[in-house]
């Protein structure tokens, strides 16, 4: 039994496929969530079990759909590059 | 608030969706099995050391208990055992959870209810009880003391099972929580997580409240036990329905709610017998969504203005079994967080910290608009019960510090994606025990600069010192940016967070 999302099967299939491109291009991990106000509720992608991280970079696709980014995210053009990838899952 | 009860009958009648038990049970029947749990515990008395050793070393390994493991540490009674399990509870909780302990604040928005349950001071029958729902208005004001003279930033939003506290209401005052932002000393105060007790709700409700961005979602079966849940819940009364409530944990991870909390009321039947069924429901979890529970709790029955019943139990749990309950469930569930509350003593509070104990309430009042009117006392007529603590949290703070434990003011992890199977598994794995580190810190110096007592702050930074010192050693990785944070935080910025 699942637990019920407003985010369709597609979309995830979508992330993943996007998140291993951004992960070997860029060596940047993503984490796709919905968003109930202040809470950002995980759904898939990235998790790190053995060490903590630096806080991810918070991108937000949709008032409901979001994506967290982890690790090198000081460079604000690939930031962009990869926010602009991503708005393509939301359409 | 005015209560209409015009609708109340209609309402109650239709509040069970029998359709959303149906679709649970496993050959017409509920995964408790009270004969099983019985012979279980009957089954593995003369517990031997080194099954109890293996069985110990299971739990280190943050692995959940079977039943039959359970039942053998219920069953231990060796002080040297006993001991053993103590000092290994301890450890998980320092493995899962680190050096902290996350306080929070009770609030009650009404005492309206339609059960009639026999232990409870809310009951509709108890004439002498005050009722009151909240407008929201006062919630703001409660919202406002919590967070701007108190400095809590979690709450547990409580609310009595009546149509005009159903969800729409829980959802508005819960909107009204969130809102509220009050200049504090040095920066602001605000409550950044509001988790609910509330009555079972149906599916579309739930979904409703998940919107909203509620925390945990709190329901305590009471007992789990079929028969005495039968005797102390009227069968006419919404609450009379056994199956609707134990299923309501699965409404609402179909409802998208992944963080639940379950609890049991200790002294309602054999606290063996519940200890058993808690670990039932949480492998039910782990076994259909694949996410256990993210708290348990195990308030004991205490008394209750006009209710007679809160002092004859014969199942009362007496302060010795009480601690071996905690230990057993710390053991058997390693990554759920554990509650205690202020309803216990002061001494029981300490004495559970070293059992593995991972959250508690301080500064409480369980009055409804307790918070805004300042009352001092307790006032029975007012609350569900009477507590056993009513410290106030600097003093909690202060004496947690002095016994070197970190106070915890950390809401990141719902609001970062750590929830549902994420959070389930970095707490297996003990990472979420880091970020509960890194958080303690930052959260305790908001709390610190704005609204420790000179004598606390004292005591607090001689932890925080200590803290840091094993951020620096232990997370090389992300030392830096953690101690800009602190630096901005001690500047007056607020709410950073890893």
């Amino acid at each position: 039994m699942e637990k019920e999302t407003s985010i369709s099967k597609n979309i995830i299939r979508d992330f993943n496929k996007k998140a291993e491109e951004i992960r070997s291009d860029y060596s940047l991990n993503l984490q796709l969530v919905e968003i109930f106000g202040s809470r950002w509720s995980y759904v898939a992608g990235y998790i790190d079990k053995s060490e903590v991280n630096l806080p991810p970079a918070k991108l937000k696709l949709t008032d409901k759909m979001g994506i967290l980014v982890y690790g090198d995210i000081r460079d604000p053009l690939i930031m962009a590059k990869i926010e602009r990838e991503l708005l393509g899952l939301a359409r | 608030m005015e209560i209409d009860n015009t609708n109340t009958a209609t309402w109650i009648k239709n509040r069970i969706k029998q359709d959303e038990i149906d679709k649970y049970l496993k050959d017409g029947e509920d995964f408790i099995n009270d004969e099983l749990i019985e012979a279980k515990i009957k089954a593995n008395t003369k517990p031997d050391r080194k099954i109890v050793e293996s069985i110990i070393n299971k739990s280190l390994a943050i692995n959940t208990l079977s039943l039959d493991e359970t039942a053998y540490l219920l069953n231990v009674d060796d002080p040297e055992l006993l001991s053993l399990m103590q000092e290994a509870a301890l450890k998980i909780k320092k493995k899962v959870y680190n050096n902290r302990i996350v306080t929070f604040a009770p609030l009650y928005l009404s005492n309206i209810c339609v059960n009639n349950c026999q232990y409870c001071g809310f009951r509709y029958s108890n004439q002498e009880a005050d009722r009151r729902i909240l407008t929201q208005g006062e919630v703001r004001q409660e919202a406002e003391v919590l967070a701007g003279e108190i400095g809590h930033k979690r709450l547990i939003v409580v609310y009595g099972e009546h149509p005009a506290t159903d969800y729409e209401y829980i959802a508005e005052t819960l909107k009204t929580i969130y809102s509220v932002k009050v200049p504090t000393k040095h920066g602001f105060g605000q409550i950044r997580r509001a988790n609910v007790n509330a009555a079972p709700m149906p599916i579309e409700a739930l979904k409703h409240l998940h919107k909203v961005g509620i925390g945990t979602y709190q329901v305590f079966q009471e007992t789990y036990h079929h028969k005495t849940y039968e005797t102390v819940h009227p069968k006419n009364t919404i609450k009379g329905n056994y199956k609707w409530r134990l299923y309501c944990m699965h409404r609402a991870m179909e409802a998208g709610v992944d963080d639940v909390g379950l609890g049991v009321l200790f002294g309602l039947a054999d606290w063996k017998f519940e200890v058993m069924a808690l670990i039932a429901h949480a492998h039910e979890l782990e076994n259909v969504f694949g996410i256990g529970p993210h708290t348990i709790s195990f308030p004991r029955l205490e008394p209750a203005e006009n209710t007679p019943f809160t002092k004859n139990s014969k199942y009362m749990v007496n302060n010795d079994d009480f601690l071996k309950l905690i230990t057993v469930i710390r053991l058997a569930v390693p990554y759920t967080g554990m509650i205690i509350t202020a309803r216990e003593s002061r001494e029981m509070r300490t004495k559970s910290l070293k059992l593995g104990i991972t959250q508690t309430d301080a500064s409480s009042k369980i009055g409804i608009g307790a918070y805004a009117d300042h009352a001092n006392d307790q006032q029975g007529n007012k609350q569900q019960f009477y507590l056993g603590d009513t410290r106030s949290l600097d003093e909690v703070i202060g004496e947690f510090a002095d016994l070197g434990y970190i106070t915890s003011f950390c809401t990141a992890g719902y609001r970062c994606g750590r929830t549902g199977k994420c959070i389930m598994d970095l707490l297996k794995t003990g990472a979420e025990g880091k970020y509960c580190k890194l958080n303690a810190v930052l959260t305790y110096r908001e709390w610190l600069d704005d609204f420790a007592s000179e004598k606390t702050k004292e005591s607090g930074e001689k932890v925080i010192e200590k803290e840091i010192e094993e951020v620096k050693n232990t997370m090389p990785k992300v030392y830096n940016q953690f101690m800009e944070y602190y630096k901005r935080i001690k500047d007056g910025e607020r709410d950073l967070y890893f």
